[in-house]
């Protein structure tokens, strides 16, 4: 028979579990928000595409058949847009009062991945020829890995709008951090029908190192993709949905002559030039 | 029968600190300003209740530095979520009058 003496307990015990579930619920209005569920789906979708582009480009094709395209000089466009890429995002996660972190299945089908990718990459320098449909299954399977929360997030209408992410000038900094990730993206593709495109791309790659090591400075990419409000990611998503499929064209076809590389590096440079300069003025947009 | 007050942590006896792994849950990196507003705390009572939690392997704090910003990110760790869901169970055994 319970005592009187246990009611106190009882009735502490009832207040504290009020109190958790009063607290989760403040917590699960404050996020993980919506833009960062938007961002978290935004990185899966260039991930996969890297991933699906890289494999398209350069997979299922025999080092010989390799060097009679071309090489693999054309990496150096892949890659520089990647490596650019995750140093803006580490930023940009800074933003973001809740993040969620992933569970350990997710990494263990991240690892699976990985070895799927380097068993496909076996098989590519080895001769072997493999169903490209491998390739969209390993683009397929790392976008709903890393985009699944995301998505059952953005399906739930209770997800939080806590992150305004506000469109607001960029400061000097990152301005010329943007405008400078569009010049060397248009330096790549302007020249990337150069015989002495390697030895650019190279040289891109050292000075992207350099870069790098100023990571925690506010010139680094991290600080430039805090600054970045969304017109700016899809100006960034642009350009480099155009070198991913420079990639491809170069790799796989004669169709990029000198004209059309100048073309598309010059557009490029423009689409980030412009967006270095927006938002003209502060202004709110809610994800 | 053992009395499930011996399920409780003392840890989590402080009302900051109860809410602070409420607030932290699973798998959730909140950030200091957040778990401010969200607790109603002010910077020396929620730091402490980190601070405390952290020394005995419940929390993990983690900074970072985008320019001359600087985040405090704070997680459960996997000990303190266990810890935590324990101290719940012998709640919820409390509440429903363990001996009815």
């Amino acid at each position: 028979m319970e005592s009187e003496s246990d009611q106190p307990a009882k009735r502490s015990a009832q207040r504290q579990l009020k109190t958790y579930e009063a607290v989760r619920s403040r917590v699960k209005t404050q996020g993980p928000s919506r833009a960062f569920a938007l961002f978290t789906l935004w990185s899966a979708i260039v991930v996969a595409m890297y991933v699906g582009v890289f494999l398209f480009s350069f997979g299922n094709r025999t080092v010989s058949e390799a060097v009679d395209a071309g090489g693999y000089a054309w990496n150096g466009i892949l890659v520089f847009p990647i490596l650019v890429f995750s140093s803006l995002a580490s930023g940009a996660r800074e933003r973001f009062g809740i993040r969620t972190k992933p569970p350990l299945g997710h990494w263990i089908v991240i690892g699976l991945v990985i070895v799927g990718f380097v068993v496909l990459a076996w098989l590519s320098l080895s001769g072997v020829d493999y169903p490209w449909a491998l390739n969209l299954l390993m683009m397929v399977t790392i976008f709903f890995t890393i985009a699944s929360r995301s998505i059952r997030q953005l399906r739930d209408k209770r997800a939080s709008n806590s992150d305004r992410w506000e469109a607001e000038p960029l400061n000097r900094s990152a301005r010329c951090s943007t405008a400078l990730i569009g010049l060397v993206m248009g330096l790549l593709v302007a020249t990337s029908t150069q015989t002495w495109f390697p030895l650019l791309s190279a040289v891109v790659m050292m000075l992207l190192a350099v870069m790098l090591m100023g990571w925690q400075t506010r010139w680094g990419f991290p600080s430039t993709g805090y600054e970045w409000a969304p017109i700016h990611w899809v100006a960034f998503g642009i350009t480099i949905s155009m070198l991913f499929l420079m990639t491809i064209l170069l790799s796989r076809t004669a169709w990029i002559t000198t004209p059309i590389s100048l073309a598309t590096g010059v557009f490029i440079l423009l689409v980030m030039l412009s967006a270095s300069l927006l938002p003209l003025r502060a202004g709110h947009k809610q994800l | 029968m053992v009395h499930p007050r011996h399920g409780l942590d003392d840890a989590f006896q402080t009302p900051i600190r109860f809410s602070l792994m409420a607030a932290l849950g699973h798998r959730t990196e909140v950030d200091f300003a957040t778990l401010r507003d969200v607790l109603e705390a002010n910077d020396s009572v929620l730091s402490k209740a980190i601070s405390y939690l952290e020394k005995v392997g419940y929390v993990q704090v983690t900074k970072g530095n985008v320019g001359n910003r600087s985040r405090t990110w704070v997680e459960s760790t996997v000990k303190g979520h266990r810890a935590f869901q324990i101290h719940l169970l012998a709640l919820r055994t409390i509440s429903e009058g363990y001996l009815d």
